[in-house]
């Protein structure tokens, strides 16, 4: 199991949807959990927000990878 | 050389003989069986984010949101079935309460079931108990007590056992997927099924050797609508033990689709150097895609997993339904439940007394069951593993994490002949056999072995005790 938390750049209290892989998995600013490791697609449910590849591994509950989405 | 009238009137009947035979070779050698159906204006995969396909929430309104619970029947005949109908009864009879929209729901524990995995024999429990909306009294009559081999024997000497003997496209799996169509499943189709519980049944890809599974999305790689299948036919493919049946087929329509564009096989391709499964899934679904790979020829599914546990396992991964269900902060999980319900038999292995080499029977035991046990039981302590770590995760961030805040030690029960205690109990239900016919004896002792077992698996006993103190 991986974890990550995905936020949008500049704004640290946006609660919106989390897509990975293009499906809606959770949302941003608490903790997701990933299957394993791996290449994956992330993008969250904000206007402007580009989808972005991160390669996730090694990764802890306690220290999970951070992913800042940017946004036009 | 002078023939004789007598020898004359015999050319005369075996010419006529083999010209009927040749007659029913050229009526019949292209009698095709009711294939699965083409996708009517549509392409692609269906949509990722159908609540009814992908374990999106909230539930059906008369269950626990906050309760995610899985059940995978194994292989194993009529026995298998027979375990499968059992546990449920056992299950209905466990009162759950929960409050929903500000009023108290009483309800069952098999109502709870989110989703069911069922292989080979199993798959008869697994596809009844999704379509029967909690009655399964017609399922013990149908399938259950019946003698389906009698009954799959008698079909060998019908128009359809003549119509198999001559055809090389409709088979003996034909009739029995004819027969748990037509008179176990009232001719229902994977469209009738309900919301929840999902239903997952697995066989096996003879030329992959990997299992196949029939959702929506792997017939939409086939070009193939699941809705219009009949839950029969999976279930006979399920079932399709090799040598006993033949394999059940499939058809691969066209178009192919544009994998470039399919994210999942995008990464799967980035990703297939680190993680084999995920390698050998691209690997079938660009298999499915080359579409002069016209058939897909389908045996029973515990060829490469006996108990569904795989199926369990696979919702721990990144899109499975549990690890979404984490990840969907809106209402906090409480309990992850996963039974798994093994109706795996067997007894000592004797070969070892003797110098000579084991019988073939020995072999093909040792080769295609035992190890398979011995695989299955890996998988199952892989879950435990998962659970672990879902549980450890809940500990280190369930102050943060409102999925996870509530939840409990995830709950593995676990329904196996291993585990009965009584060790002439456990002996005669070790030899129950493998086939599709039990005597009422053998149902007797199924009905008193599962019930024992649920009553005393410890895991059962922790969470029935949350949900009393729950209710005080």
């Amino acid at each position: 199991m991986e974890s990550i938390i995905v936020r949008v750049k500049d704004q640290p209290n946006v609660d919106a949807g989390v897509f990975i892989n293009g499906q809606r998995n959770g949302r941003t600013g608490v903790l997701l959990t990933l299957g394993g490791p791996g290449w994956i697609l992330v993008s969250v449910d904000w206007p402007g927000a580009k989808e972005q590849e991160v390669e996730v591994k090694n990764t802890t509950p306690l220290h999970p990878m951070n992913v800042t989405i940017q946004c036009e | 050389m002078k023939i004789t009238s007598r020898r004359k009137n015999v050319l005369i009947g075996v010419g006529i003989f083999l010209a009927v035979l040749l007659g029913f070779w050229i009526v019949l050698r292209d009698r095709p069986p009711r294939y699965n159906e083409p996708l009517a204006g549509q392409s692609g995969t269906p949509s990722a984010d159908d609540p009814a396909l992908r374990g999106m929430w909230p539930d059906k309104v008369d269950q626990d949101d906050t309760t995610l619970m899985m059940v995978a029947f194994s292989g194993g005949g009529s026995r298998a079935a027979a375990v499968g109908w059992k546990t449920l009864e056992t299950l209905k009879r466990i009162p759950y309460t929960f409050t929903a929209g500000g009023r108290q729901v009483e309800s069952n524990l098999a109502r709870e079931i989110d989703l069911v995995a069922g292989i080979s024999g199993g798959s008869f429990a697994a596809a009844a108990w999704c379509l029967c909306g909690g009655d399964l009294a017609p399922f013990q009559k149908r399938f259950v007590e019946r003698d389906i081999q009698g009954a799959l024997a008698r079909n060998l000497f019908s128009t359809k056992g003549v119509v198999a003997a001559f055809s090389r496209r409709y088979a003996r799996i034909n009739f029995a997927a004819e027969l748990y169509d037509e008179e176990v499943y009232e001719t229902k189709t994977f469209a009738d099924l309900p919301a929840r519980p999902i239903l997952r049944i697995h066989s096996t890809d003879l030329a992959l050797g990997r299992r196949f599974t029939f959702t929506p999305d792997t017939f939409a790689r086939l070009g193939s609508n699941l809705g219009s299948y009949p839950i029969g036919y999976a279930c006979a493919a399920s079932s399709a033990f090799p040598i006993l049946l033949t394999p059940l087929t499939l058809r691969n329509f066209g178009p192919p689709l544009d994998l470039s564009q399919d994210v999942e096989y995008v990464l799967g391709k980035k990703n297939a150097r680190t993680d084999l499964n995920v390698d050998l899934r691209t690997k079938a679904w660009e298999y499915y895609n080359n579409k002069t790979n016209e058939y897909i020829h389908l045996a029973d599914g515990g060829l490469v997993d006996n108990q569904g546990l795989q199926s369990i396992l696979d919702e721990f991964e990144t899109k499975g339904m549990i690890n979404r269900r984490i990840n969907y902060s809106v209402q906090p999980l409480k309990r992850l439940i996963i039974v798994n319900v093994n109706a795996g038999v067997g007894g000592e292995n004797q070969s070892g007394r003797s110098p000579s080499p084991p019988s073939i029977a020995s072999v093909v035991e040792s080769s295609m069951v035992s190890s398979m046990d011995v695989l299955s039981a890996r998988r199952w302590m892989d879950i435990r593993d998962k659970c672990i770590e879902v549980f450890k995760a809940a500990i280190d961030r369930g102050a943060d994490t409102p999925s996870l805040s509530q939840l409990e030690e995830p709950y593995r029960i676990e329904v196996s002949f291993r585990n009965i205690r009584d060790p002439e109990l456990r002996r005669r239900a070790m030899a129950l056999p493998t086939s599709f016919k039990l005597s009422p004896e053998q149902l007797a002792l199924i009905d008193k072995v599962v019930l024992e077992l649920l009553k005393e698996d410890p895991e059962l006993k922790r969470l029935q005790a949350s949900l009393e103190s729950e209710t005080k």
